[in-house]
């Protein structure tokens, strides 16, 4: 971000005479500063890590649930949590509550704001269905089609969840910001990666309290190998 | 116009109020005497709208990458 920006202010200080020389307005901002601060990008990271978390262990679990489905049904709750985290980033950074809920009275597809309010709102739906049916798993009361259902059902909104961040951060007129192009594509792609890695750090945790729970055990060894070695996570 | 170049500030000029290749009619306009950025506005102001379905083609195209590479790890993975 501006490394310069304090408030929303054109000019930090007014230019001393020393600085007002020939090439004085040199040391100026060029464009007014915009007001995101340090809770837009922690609000980025965790928007990557909740979707990316989801994204992962939804395609995983899909694709291969017989090694899948135990991590999965840990990561649900975990992606609800930072989703939560990241909503509650966003209202901070509002800095008025209720305009959150204000963004949802009109959807403006030329906005990657209001699109991205109303991708996280409506991703925000499925998530607490899983991370819900998960829990109640755990507890026993195993409903597997309707957890595959609703998994399904946000792989959507949660791409569009992790697309509309790098979108939104590149759409403005700032020097620098305008000019990414690849800004969503990078921020989508992290996304994904990082929630690749979160469900690489689930199985850590998990397989060493869990037991050796077997179609845990397998990825669980994989995964151990992977802990160990000094390579590179994905 | 014409009135402040004779009394002496020739720089003046408006800015914003002629529709360029990327914005059409502003509906507002500035008076001048010095760049643009001077002012924190921008020299050659672009409509950042022109270029955001291409952003969103290629954020999509981002995570559908991600998405293709953990697919084609985990099918290979398969005993």
């Amino acid at each position: 971000m501006h490394g310069n920006s304090t408030s929303g202010q054109p000019f930090s200080k007014p230019p001393s005479p020393e600085e007002r020389s020939e090439g004085g307005y040199a040391n100026l901002p060029v464009t007014k500063a915009p007001g995101w601060h340090g809770t837009i990008a922690w609000d980025a990271l965790f928007n990557g890590m909740a979707t990316g978390l989801f994204m992962a262990a939804a395609v995983s679990e899909l694709a291969a649930p017989a090694v899948f489905t135990p991590v999965a049904k840990v990561d649900y709750p975990v992606a609800l949590v930072l989703l939560l985290i990241d909503l509650g980033l966003l209202v901070l950074d509002l800095g008025d509550s209720p305009r959150f809920h204000h963004m949802l009275r009109v959807f403006k597809p030329r906005s990657p704001m209001s699109v991205g309010t109303w991708c996280l709102t409506i991703f925000s739906l499925p998530l607490t269905a899983a991370a819900a049916l998960s829990l109640l798993a755990e507890m026993g009361k195993d409903l597997e089609w309707a957890r595959i259902v609703v998994v399904v059902v946000g792989l959507l909104p949660a791409l569009g969840s992790a697309a509309y961040k790098g979108v939104l951060l590149s759409t403005n007129a700032q020097p620098g910001w305008k000019d990414a192009r690849w800004m969503g594509g990078y921020l989508t792609n992290s996304a994904l990666l990082m929630g690749c890695a979160e469900q690489l750090v689930l199985v850590c945790s998990n397989g060493a309290t869990a037991g050796n729970r077997h179609p845990a055990h397998r990825l669980h060894r994989a995964a151990r190998a992977q802990c160990d070695s000094p390579g590179p996570v994905v | 116009m014409e009135e402040l170049h004779r009394r002496g500030v020739p720089q003046a000029y408006l800015y914003g109020d002629a529709a360029s290749e990327t914005y059409s009619e502003l509906h507002s306009f500035y008076l001048l005497v010095d760049r643009p950025s001077v002012y924190g506005l921008p020299d050659a102001p672009f409509n950042p709208w022109l270029h955001m379905m291409g952003d969103y083609v290629r954020s999509i195209a981002g995570g559908l990458a991600g998405i293709g590479a953990l697919l084609v790890v985990e099918f290979l993975l398969r005993p």
